[in-house]
């Protein structure tokens, strides 16, 4: 699935190191006339592409680096969103450890992970795999109880943890019906800054790489390209033109968190622990 | 009495070590993990707020025409104060970073339970203490003058009565903090603050009879035995409303066999919460003590074992509620297992003692019972002894 967004985004990884904080003059989120999505833009024409619109960017970076509250300036609110095509899951968990890595997460915590449920006995037998991370919910019912707003959304729709804020009283984690949070139990076991004791952790669509243009980890990582990540504002963009296109649905819409993840050919024998009609 | 103060001490120091060896580890030496982040911890705190929410009710109930309930104003408020002032170091000692807790204040988000009970917390005490005082600034220092001593009545009465909601909202918000959350189908009903009040005013009625009946064995402080009686037939109403309300909660969540509800509920009906929620809270908090009040006994004995079992009946359902509500997880179903450790028990023996530390030195320097005052004969002074002064 190498389309115009992804060969893009592959150019961009490529050219530069992975490094977590955006540095000036880095290819930033392109502006709104710029779609994520399509365009005849080959390497060379985003490079160009991007050193003229560098300029105009930089001052951009820095209003947007102030937790995406820049994003006002343009034209349309961002809306960032994944959509899962669970056709193509072969559940090889690229995207967990992908995750894992890129984040430093806990022994035993998944920011990202895959559930496998399987169903009928032999030889009628059916395995589903179903990815699952933080919905990033529009009505986040986390959001909704921390007691020090710590958990927020920000203007580009992403949903962050302010560690510096997060007092660990874990009733986000009793919130939130997806199981998406974990907690950092042991004090000694936070070798940097990455992993900070004592408070909540969950995905955060890789905040640190969405600002500086690269995809998250686990959607760049994805072998069978099941994960497409972007802004669903956008008609241009390839998540906008899946979500438009095919028949999707969330996990969980009874609660009301309205998520931010749409999954392609969910099937209800995928959800885990569901009643599944007969239990 | 010293063994009794020894002993606190003890329990406090036990206390002291796994609360500070918590906060150094961090919360791994607790019981709880992520599927069930909420351990004993935080249902000793709302076991506490409850109690004292209760004990502040009836301290409270002379303020509204029940006179009998008089003498006993100073010792319930006392019992209130004590145990609003520990509750809050059960959730000191849950929190991954309990040094943050001013960002309560600093940054509130105003849709938040937790937010509202800071607020509640921080407010409570200090209605407590200032009713507490308009009670016993008349036993200090110099006699006060009669009006001085009505004005003092009046300003109790206000306070008095502005405590009651007060109280109400600093147990009542626990009870919607969990009745919010979708996720927990167990926790997630109306009857969730209701519940948690009927059974903080069950509970707080039941230590005070137990105070009294320790204050009136081994101190100066006596009690007249028809209150004590008065007060266990308060209980067994109490008793019964609150099974009445459980009842309709256990109907209305277990009617559609299989649903989220009832699989919720399921994890108290089978196994081990079954002991813990037919054995304890039910069969010993409510049946067994309905029994004992029911009946018209001879000695205060049953009246004192009721009130026992009422206490360890209410504690049960606390656990219950909210250690069994994190069972089932709203997607994933693998159900959820959760033991207290060893640092989980100490901290919340050390701080019951420290409860009872804090309550036998308010009662040694507290005048729990009003003192005879000079010009006395014009005032009518209920007499805590039943003789007239």
């Amino acid at each position: 699935m190498t389309t115009h967004a992804t060969a893009r985004f592959h150019a961009c990884t490529m050219d530069s190191d992975r490094s977590s904080t955006p540095e000036p003059g880095d290819a930033a989120p392109p502006p709104a006339k710029e779609p994520a999505g399509g365009g005849e833009t080959d390497r060379r024409g985003f490079l160009s592409k991007a050193t003229t619109a560098g300029a105009a960017v930089a001052a951009m970076a820095v209003t947007a680096c102030t937790g995406g509250a820049g994003q006002a300036d343009r034209k349309t609110k961002r809306r960032l969103g994944m959509v899962i095509d669970l056709r193509r899951c072969a559940g090889c968990k690229a995207c967990a450890v992908a995750c894992k890595a890129e984040h430093n997460v806990r022994l035993g915590a998944f920011r990202s992970w895959v559930n496998e449920v399987e169903t009928g006995s032999y030889p009628d037998t059916e395995r589903f795999f179903l990815p699952r991370l933080c919905n990033h919910c529009e009505n986040a019912s986390c959001a909704q109880v921390c007691p020090t707003s710590a958990t927020f959304v920000r203007d580009d729709g992403l949903m962050a943890i302010d560690k510096d804020k997060c007092i660990g009283c874990r009733y986000c984690m009793e919130a939130c019906p997806y199981g998406a949070r974990s907690f950092n139990w042991r004090n000694d076991d936070c070798p940097d800054i990455s992993r900070v004791p004592g408070v909540v952790d969950k995905c955060d669509f890789c905040a640190h790489r969405v600002d500086a243009g690269i995809e998250p980890a686990c959607v760049q990582t994805c072998p069978a390209g099941a994960r497409t990540f972007g802004d669903l504002n956008d008609p241009e963009s390839e998540i906008s033109k899946l979500v438009t296109t095919q028949p999707t649905r969330t996990l969980l819409p009874e609660f009301g968190t309205r998520p931010r993840v749409y999954y392609i050919g969910l099937d209800d024998a995928a959800i885990p622990g569901r009643p599944q009609g007969g239990r | 009495m010293k063994a009794l103060f020894v002993l606190c001490v003890v329990g406090v120091i036990a206390g002291l070590v796994g609360a500070v060896h918590t906060m150094m580890e961090g919360q791994i030496l607790s019981g709880a993990n992520d599927s069930v982040p909420w351990g004993v911890d935080v249902a000793v705190y709302i076991f506490f707020t409850g109690m004292s929410a209760g004990s502040f009710v009836i301290s409270s109930l002379s303020l509204f025409g029940l006179k009998k309930f008089k003498p006993i104003a100073r010792i319930a408020v006392l019992q209130a104060l004590v145990l609003l002032m520990i509750a809050p170091l059960f959730l000191l000692v849950a929190m991954g970073r309990p040094e943050r807790f001013y960002l309560i204040y600093l940054s509130p988000n105003p849709t938040s339970a937790i937010a509202w009970g800071a607020y509640l917390l921080a407010l409570y005490p200090i209605i407590c203490l200032i009713y507490g005082y308009y009670l016993v600034r008349r036993d200090f220092g110099k006699p006060l003058a009669i009006a001085t001593r009505e004005r003092h009545d009046r300003l109790a009465r206000f306070w008095g009565i502005l405590g009651v909601p007060a109280a109400i909202m600093v147990h009542g918000y626990t009870g919607v903090l969990l009745g919010f959350i979708l996720a927990r189908p167990l926790w997630s009903t109306a009857m969730m603050p209701v519940l948690f009040l009927t059974s903080a005013v069950l509970s707080g009625v039941a230590l005070l009879i137990l105070i009294l009946t320790v204050l009136d064995k081994w101190t100066k402080h006596k009690v007249e035995e028809g209150l004590i009686r008065t007060m266990g037939r308060l209980m067994l109403a109490l008793l019964l409303v609150d099974a009445f309300f459980l009842l309709c909660e256990v109907l209305t969540g277990m009617y559609v066999g299989g649903s989220e509800h009832w699989e919720s509920w399921m994890v108290l009906m089978e196994g081990g919460g079954a002991w813990s929620f037919l054995g304890v809270e039910v069969l010993l908090g409510l049946v067994v003590p309905a029994i004992l009040l029911a009946r018209n006994p001879k000695t205060l004995t049953p009246i004192l074992v009721a009130s026992g079992l009422v206490i360890l009946g209410v504690f049960a359902m606390r656990c219950n509620l909210i250690l069994g509500g994190q069972i089932v997880p709203a997607i994933g179903g693998e159900h959820a297992a959760y033991m207290p450790t060893v640092h989980e028990w100490l901290v919340t023996v050390g701080l019951l003692a420290l409860g009872c530390l804090l309550y036998m030195i308010g009662a040694r320097f507290i005048p729990l019972t009003p003192k005879p005052q000079a010009e006395d004969q014009t005032i009518d002074r209920v007499d805590v002894q039943g003789v007239p002064s």
